[in-house]
């Protein structure tokens, strides 16, 4: 049998249609740039201007580092300094809402239509909780409006020892609020009381079994591949694999329910997983192994826990209270 | 292949310009006589057909010459890699075999250190071809270290050896129906029913082709979806209410395996592992 033929058709634009082109490229730029007359490129003056690249917009890459990144990643984005010009009507204009805000929303309002298909709730439940999922966003949105606001217009110098300080200060309220966000409509949150009050006591019984099964299949998702790493590495038998597999599902982790969207963090649910296996009784564990298995997994025990507050910044665990 | 036929179609040019009396039938009129300039126009063209193809020999020879070298680095940087996956796995033999005689311990840490000279090397050739397939290093041990255990092991100790890599064959599978039911629990949010049902599909339903969701690291995302598990559609539509179908259809259609899949090719044994070689497979 004859396989189809792949063609790769070439483009060769005629002189006429480069001149097009061109002539096209020139006016849609011009357009752009009446429309974005907002924003321009600030000339950096001096010195400065040698050390553009080490200059960082930390107003662009807060946002940047809240909503595109997770766990402790951070992300640069954009060297150069970027200002904003008044109006040339000389009018505020009006601030759209803050993306923070629409986030919060989202994941609030995807996290009461999971509770509806798991409890099917009223539209009178509905209602309630839905004023709740707004008020909690609006409180947590306006403190980290409050925190953002802080960068509006700033920039940080890498350069000069001033401008690390104002990167690390800066790192610091990021990370403080992405936990706040990821912590959004949890234990301490007016839609988790609101919730514990509006369900009936069956509808809270499917809740609470639901959250718990898919905690422990997530964790169980989570061991399974790292135990099969160690199967490679450390040549486990199926009494030591099982050894180990009881010690971890003995020792699950307050996993949050719902999994940070995107790409999964491979590293932080192995850490995760060390970790957890650091708290298991190693008295009984450690008859099942030999002298060299034992040494490599005290090795990754150790790993685990040298990893502890960073792991805590990964969002994958609940935060204890 | 170029050389012969350009030589070949030079030679015939050549020919029918000298000797048109052998390339024109009947001889009838005369065959115009081939002016000066364009018998050396002809004869360059000839000789140029034979040089060139023989200068892109040389360079091609000289490129694939610096490809094998290439290839070679990165065999021996794999070897290195593959180091801690060897100690496993002798330390897997050495548990589930017991005592085993000096000559069978030689014998088994040779054909060790072979397969792990095999996968690097087809590691590092597939790193050059388009399309890259996976290389399956299990398999590779399996090929040639069981006949060696085969022969040098007690019959109990080979029962015990091939049990266990029955039993590990069996972990390596769960473990990517279980990856294979939470990447899809992430995207569809499944219920704990749902997700009972798959799996209990997929069990029954195995495809030991499906193994290949073990390749997917987690970090890897296509059009902002990590590779949708369609290879097992029969195991999971069934299971899906209207919501999660329609997001489902669009999910393969933007990140189906096939697309996503061929990207994945290798899943490294990484990790300290038993740090080093057991004194106990020289004594």
């Amino acid at each position: 049998m004859v396989g189809p033929m792949i063609r790769r058709r070439v483009f060769r634009p005629s002189g006429a249609a480069i001149a097009g082109a061109l002539l096209w490229g020139v006016v849609a730029a011009s357009t752009g740039l009446a429309d974005d007359d907002r924003i321009e490129e600030d000339p950096l003056p001096g010195a400065a201007q040698r050390q553009e690249g080490n200059i960082i917009d930390l107003e662009a890459n807060f946002d940047a580092n809240l909503f595109e990144q997770t766990g402790g990643g951070l992300v640069i984005r954009g060297n150069g300094l970027r200002v904003r010009r008044p109006s040339p009507t000389g009018e505020a204009e009006a601030e759209s809402e803050s993306q923070t805000l629409a986030r919060l929303r989202q994941l609030g309002l995807e996290k009461l239509d999971r509770v509806d298909r798991t409890c099917g709730l009223s539209d009178a439940q509905q209602a309630k909780l839905t004023l709740a999922v707004e008020s909690d966003a609006r409180e947590i949105a306006e403190e980290i409006e409050a925190t953002r606001s802080r960068y509006a217009g700033t920039a940080a110098n890498f350069a000069q020892p001033e401008g690390q300080k104002k990167w690390q200060a800066f790192q610091q309220d990021v990370q403080r609020c992405r936990a706040r966000l990821q912590a959004a409509f949890e234990a301490d949150s007016l839609f988790a009381a609101v919730l514990a009050e509006t369900l009936d006591e069956q509808q809270r019984a499917g809740l609470d079994r639901e959250s718990r099964a898919r905690r422990s299949f997530r964790w169980r998702a989570m061991l399974a591949p790292v135990l099969l790493k160690m199967d490679e590495t450390l040549g486990l038998t199926r009494a030591q694999h099982a050894a180990l597999e009881r010690a971890l599902v003995a020792a699950e982790p307050p996993l949050r329910p719902e999994a940070p969207p995107g790409r999964r963090n491979t590293h932080a649910e192995q850490m995760l997983v060390y970790l957890q296996l650091s708290k298991a009784d190693a008295n009984v564990l450690r008859g099942e192994f030999s002298d060299r298995q034992w040494r490599a997994l005290s090795m990754l025990m150790n790993q685990g826990k040298a990893m502890k507050s960073w792991l805590d910044q990964q969002g994958l665990v609940e935060f204890e209270r | 292949m170029r050389l012969d036929f350009r030589h070949a179609a030079a030679c015939i040019v050549l020919q029918a310009l000298v000797s048109p009396a052998i390339a024109a039938e009947p001889p009838n009129p005369p065959a115009p006589v081939p002016q000066p300039a364009v018998i050396e126009r002809v004869f360059r063209q000839a000789v140029e057909g034979v040089v060139r193809p023989l200068q892109e020999v040389q360079e091609n020879a000289a490129a694939v010459a610096q490809m094998n070298q290439q290839r070679r680095q990165q065999a021996v940087q794999m070897q290195q890699m593959l180091q801690p996956a060897m100690y496993g796995e002798l330390e897997f033999i050495r548990a589930t075999c017991g005592e085993l005689s000096r000559e069978a311990k030689r014998a088994i840490k040779e054909a060790a250190a072979a397969a792990v000279r095999e996968a690097a090397e087809q590691f590092a050739a597939q790193q050059h071809r388009p399309g890259r397939r996976s290389v399956d290093l299990q398999r590779i041990f399996g090929k040639t270290l069981d006949p060696i255990v085969d022969r040098h092991a007690s019959a109990d100790a080979v029962a015990k050896y091939r049990g266990e890599k029955r039993a590990r064959e069996q972990r390596r599978a769960e473990t990517a129906r279980l990856l294979v039911v939470s990447k899809l629990d992430e995207e569809l949010d499944l219920t704990a029913a749902q997700r009972e049902a798959i799996l209990a599909d997929l069990e029954s339903l195995w495809d030991a082709a499906w193994l290949c969701e073990l390749l997917d690291p987690g970090s890897f995302v296509v059009n902002g979806h990590r590779p949708a598990p369609d290879f097992a559609a029969e195991c999971i539509e069934p299971h899906l209410d209207e919501r999660q179908r329609k997001v489902w259809e669009s999910w393969v259609r933007v990140a189906s395996w096939r697309q996503a899949g061929v990207h994945l090719g290798w899943r490294f044994p990484d990790g300290p592992g038993l740090n080093g070689a057991d004194a106990w497979w020289d004594r």
